[in-house]
């Protein structure tokens, strides 16, 4: 019984070459007037004694039928997304079609880096000229003509004007013209007569001032560790070094520990634990005379680094030439 | 400065080990750079010669064999002045030299060489030696050399600050080190036997220069015996960095060294008549020197001179003639004190730096002449075998004084922020050499004349702050309150354009201020700003714009097969404005190469629009109304350059550079360069731009091509369709085509026009008949067609 009729539609359904025909088919067999409902609607009219057994038939027929409809469907399904995905492919192994963003030169990106620290220390960021004169250069800061100290300022000159050697004369300018409290950080571009692969005649300097009553080496040691910190890492320490400046009295060199060994020692600091990253001081009575400050009422800090230094130990650069050579895939990498 | 471990130790006892000296002092400010130690180790015996034969199959080579007092050792020598009886330094097998070579038992033409006897040269004591050593001293067989002469003794590599001119002598160094560890300074011996003659029956000065040099002090000693320096001598002053001579000169370097004091020998024959005249140069005097060098004075030197000649340049340098020789007998030893202001000058002027010039120009102590004068006497008299005479000259009218500075202690803690026991600040200050007083609420503290760089307050407390240690004082939080935006509004302008220019492809750069006057005149025609002391010939001026460094930057590149290159640098330019130098901070812009080199389905180069691209972007993003004046300029391309205007005003430059460059910087292609003034555009830039109220109603384009002759400004029609009609929302131009249907002196742009009312649809016949008479309007005005009639 309906043997016959099973071996043919399990044929034709297996014939179905495509999701449309298959589904007509079902239609036609499975469908409200279906071969098979038809079937199954004809069970009644049989004996009833047949009944039972005819209705197993149908039933497990229908089933067949709808088992090898599901399984026709999955595979040519299977086939169409194939189809389709020959159809539409693209190949995303391919380098992706960029529009190239370009990148900060690194001096700038440590520079705006430095500055949203001592900004958010609510220091002011204040700018001046290159160009400048050998008083607010050199003698506003105690550092007379013919002082020792001007050995390490070699500096550019242009007729009776010269090259700022570092950015201290903006300091001069800004206590000249405003009063205390002050709290300022100058960046610029500073000039010395040195070229080798740890100076360069032009380099960026950041050089930060803070005068008010009452201010300490204390603040100094706080403000410049918070810096570090903030630079560097957390777990970053500094410690001051006695050193001279004309300007500055008491004068320190600031070490940072060294980030390699934690200030154990190790080749990255020739073995001393820290690395030098900038001078300070106490701003020296002589300079607050120079521009009418009262020494017995104002104290204050100052302190200086050169931003390339600074970008050297941060990333690791061993050539300060780099920074000016200006090579794309040196760049790249900012 | 270079300090021998063990002649610092001479001086001051200290339990601490070498690399805790070096620490302690380097956290006082008597930076320790670097401990040099030699790699000389092993064994080095004296030993005696006992017997020298001719080596059997060499006439060239001799075999000795030597006694250690305990063992016999054989040894093959081309040293032929090797005598029976010479007791010489035997180096034993596996003993590493000075150079680092390692001396092996070897056998030579057939005789085993078992040890090696040591030239001075092999022992670190000499540049060159041409003979082995044969030993002057009294030293017992057997004696372990390295040791005795402490030949591997360490030296600490001091960097001095220009302020501690105390510290250019071993014994400033000593007295640090004995305030740190609390021990003694001792001093050295000073003792010597004067002859029954006096010093002024031979030696007489006169200071005409007195500003130049404020004392004089002469001493003479007869019957020098001119040798070589013994061991330990030698040793401290190699070690020091000073290269030996003979006795005297050795002595007087040494001298120098220990003291800080440099101090200068005549050979008494040389001076005439004994007299030592001190007198300013003359202008143009020419003088020889020790270097062999001749130089011409500039008036401003002190000189040492004697009624003929001179003898020295005072406080720098020595005359060629007036020095100790070989066949020097009788000396005049001078230890003066010289202006340091006045010796800096003249060793700027005669670019001369010596030992001496380094120590006076940082300011050596006044007062400490005559004890150096006698340690100098007491050195001659044990090691040149000098009699000294009774007494010394010394001129020195007007005494230079200590100064006194107080300390209140108030003062003393608000500064350094923590407070110092008062026993701690006198023990610390009394320990360096002053003399304190304590006054209640202030100490009153005599300065040595040996410290000049303290004279006021604060170098006291920085004194007190050093020693007692900066990591003793706590941090505090500064009570700093913002006052106000911490960046100025140029500077945040200046970084919103770094962020345009960043987003649009171009990396930044940073280039050397500087250029190369002969390029700039080649390539631009103008004169910079010249450096009076340049570094280099390619760096001998300030740059007039930025394109130098630009191109420099793109030139190194292009070396490299880096080709697509787009760059910007914001910086200052230099220039001569009415005889006064100006800087101006601009924006350098410039691209050469394929416009989207990350883009391999774009091959394009970039080109003129590309440029006037990112100034139409700048435009936009700044709220600035950036045009360009196309305009003829010297140093870019023709009919690709043009001036860049803001408001009536030029603000920049772009365009096309001309083909010099290519040709200086050996770069192929096209390079477009535009630069901007930075504060120009600032000034009129808006920070709060006028919103317009945003249509919903539908909008209609229509499009135009226009056929535009060479040299015509398209920016015209572009301003004629903006201003014909209320309704029009945007103009601009959809397609620029240049080929064989368009006549050779023409090109063809479609403009299109967006039409759009805020308060209705617009009719297309409305639209038509617009768009229609205002192209009618154009085609009349500026006589151009249509391209498609």
């Amino acid at each position: 019984m309906f043997e016959q009729l099973k071996k043919d539609t399990l044929q034709q359904i297996a014939n179905a070459s495509d999701l449309e025909q298959l589904e007509r088919l079902r239609v036609a067999l499975l469908g409200k007037k279906g071969v098979i409902t038809e079937q199954v609607k004809g069970i009644g009219k049989l004996p009833a004694e047949e009944r039972p057994k005819a209705g197993k038939v149908l039933n497990e027929l229908k089933e067949e039928i709808q088992k090898a409809i599901e399984a026709k469907k999955e595979e040519l399904e299977r086939i169409e997304s194939q189809k389709l995905s020959q159809k539409m492919w693209v190949d995303v192994t391919l380098p992706g079609i960029r529009r190239r963003v370009g990148h900060k030169h690194p001096i700038m990106k440590t520079l705006e880096e430095i500055e949203i620290i001592f900004v958010s220390m609510g220091f002011k960021i204040v700018e001046g000229p290159e160009i400048e004169d050998s008083w607010h250069n050199f003698d506003a800061l105690n550092t007379p003509e013919w002082h020792p100290a001007r050995d390490e300022h070699d500096s550019f000159y242009l007729d009776d004007l010269l090259l700022r050697t570092h950015t201290s004369p903006v300091q001069i300018r800004t206590m000249l013209s405003e009063k205390p409290p002050i709290a300022i950080i100058s960046p610029g571009r500073v000039y010395r007569r040195d070229y080798d692969a740890t100076h360069l005649p032009m380099f960026t300097q950041v050089e930060g001032l803070y005068v008010d009553e009452d201010v300490s080496v204390g603040h100094l040691k706080y403000t410049l560790e918070k810096f570090a910190q903030e630079i560097f890492g957390k777990q970053r320490r500094i410690r001051l070094r006695p050193s001279f400046f004309p300007f500055t009295e008491p004068s320190f060199e600031v070490d940072v520990s060294c980030g390699v060994c934690g200030g154990k020692g190790c080749q990255a600091c020739g073995y001393s634990g820290w690395l030098e990253i900038l001078g300070a001081g106490m701003v020296h009575p002589n300079v607050f005379k120079n521009v009418g400050y009262d020494p017995e009422r104002w104290t204050g800090f100052a302190f200086g680094m050169g931003v390339e230094r600074i970008t050297m130990l941060k990333y690791n650069i061993k050539d300060m030439r780099d920074f000016v050579r200006n090579d794309k895939r040196f760049l790249e990498n900012f | 400065m270079l300090v021998p471990m063990e002649w610092l130790k001479e001086y001051v006892q200290t339990k601490w080990s070498d690399e805790e000296i070096a620490n302690r002092l380097t956290m006082a400010g008597v930076s320790v750079k670097n401990i040099i130690m030699p790699p000389i180790k092993g064994k080095i015996l004296s030993a005696i010669v006992k017997k020298v034969y001719k080596h059997p199959h060499s006439d060239k080579l001799h075999v000795c064999e030597l006694f250690d007092g305990t063992g016999l050792y054989r040894t093959v020598t081309s040293d032929m002045n090797v005598n029976e009886g010479s007791v010489v330094a035997v180096a034993m097998p596996g003993t590493v030299l000075v150079n680092g070579s390692v001396v092996e038992s070897v056998s030579i033409k057939g005789v085993l060489s078992e040890v090696m006897m040591c030239s001075l040269q092999e022992l670190g004591l000499e540049t060159k030696s041409e003979h082995v050593y044969q030993i002057e001293e009294d030293i017992p067989l057997g004696e372990d050399l390295i040791r005795y002469w402490k030949l591997d003794d360490k030296t600490m590599e001091v960097e001095i600050t220009p302020n501690r001119p105390d510290c250019l002598g071993i014994i400033g160094v000593a007295r640090e080190l004995a305030t740190l560890c609390d021990g003694t300074l001792q001093q050295p011996d000073m003792i010597f036997d004067a002859a029954d003659n006096h010093v002024e029956d031979f030696v007489k000065v006169t200071i005409e220069d007195l500003d130049g040099c404020p004392r004089y002090c002469a001493g003479f000693m007869e019957s020098v015996e001119i040798r070589p320096s013994p061991i330990w001598l030698r040793r401290r002053l190699i070690n020091a960095g000073i290269r030996p001579i003979n006795n005297v000169v050795d002595i007087s370097n040494y001298v120098m060294l220990e003291t800080g004091h440099p101090v200068h020998i005549f050979d008494y024959s040389k001076v005439i008549d004994g007299h030592i005249i001190v007198r300013k140069a003359i202008k143009g005097e020419e003088v020889k020197l020790l270097d062999e060098k001749t130089y011409a004075l500039n008036g401003i030197e002190t000189l040492i001179a004697d009624k003929e000649k001179i003898l020295a340049v005072g406080g720098i340098m020595g005359s060629s003639q007036s020095g100790v020789s070989d066949l020097t007998k009788d000396i005049i030893l001078e230890v003066a004190y010289f202006n340091p202001v006045r010796i800096r000058r003249s060793s700027k002027a005669l670019n001369i730096k010596s030992d001496a010039s380094y120590r006076f120009e940082r300011g050596v102590d006044p007062n400490d002449a005559l004890m150096v004068m006698k340690r100098l006497v007491n050195l001659i008299e044990k090691i040149a075998y000098g009699k000294a005479t009774q007494g010394f000259v010394d001129v020195y009218p007007r005494k230079i004084t200590s100064k006194y500075v107080t300390l209140r202690k108030s003062r003393l803690s608000k500064v350094l922020g923590v407070t110092v026991e008062d026993e701690t600040v006198q023990k610390i200050l009394s320990s360096l050499g002053m003399k304190v007083e304590d006054m209640q609420d202030r100490w009153h503290v005599e300065i040595p004349t040996f410290r000049p760089d303290v004279s006021i307050e604060e170098d006291l407390i920085e004194e007190i702050g050093r020693i007692h240690g900066y990591e003793k004082i706590t941090q505090q939080i500064p009570k700093v309150s913002a006052s106000g935006k911490g960046w100025s509004d140029l500077n945040t302008f200046r970084k919103t354009i770094r962020q345009l220019l960043i987003g649009s492809g171009f990396d930044e750069t940073v280039s050397l201020s500087f250029a190369s006057s002969k390029v700039v005149k080649q390539s631009m025609n103008v004169e910079p700003l010249r450096l009076k002391n340049p570094m280099t010939e390619d760096m001998d001026c300030l740059r007039p714009s930025l394109v130098f460094g630009l191109i420099d930057s793109l030139s190194h590149n292009a070396k490299r097969q880096i080709k697509d290159v787009k760059f910007f640098e914001i910086a200052k330019v230099y220039n001569l404005e009415n005889r006064t130098p100006v800087e101006r901070e601009k924006i350098g812009v410039i691209m050469t190469g394929q416009l989207n080199e990350e883009d391999y389905t774009d091959h394009r180069f970039v080109s003129m629009l590309n440029l006037k691209g990112v100034l139409d972007e700048l435009s936009h993003h700044l709220s600035v109304d950036l045009q360009v004046d196309p305009a003829q300029i010297d140093w870019l391309t023709p009919g690709r350059s043009g001036y860049v205007q803001l408001e009536n005003e030029t603000v920049g430059i772009m365009g096309m550079l001309n083909s010099k460059f290519n040709q200086i910087y050996d770069i192929k292609g096209e390079i477009y360069y535009m630069e901007l003034d930075l504060e120009k555009i600032f000034t009129k830039s808006k920070t709060v731009k006028e919103l317009k109220e945003i249509s919903s109603f539908p909008a209609v384009r229509r499009d135009i091509s226009l056929l535009i002759p060479v040299g015509f400004s398209s920016k015209q029609i572009l301003s004629f369709f903006e201003k014909s009609n209320e309704y029009v929302e945007k103009v601009g131009v959809s397609d620029v085509y240049k080929g064989k249907d368009i006549p050779q002196d023409m090109v063809s742009v479609t403009f299109y026009v967006i039409y759009r009312a805020s308060d209705r649809s617009l009719t297309d016949d409305e639209v038509n008949a617009v768009f229609e008479g205002t192209v009618s309007d154009i085609e009349k005005q500026f006589n151009v067609k249509r391209r498609f009639m």
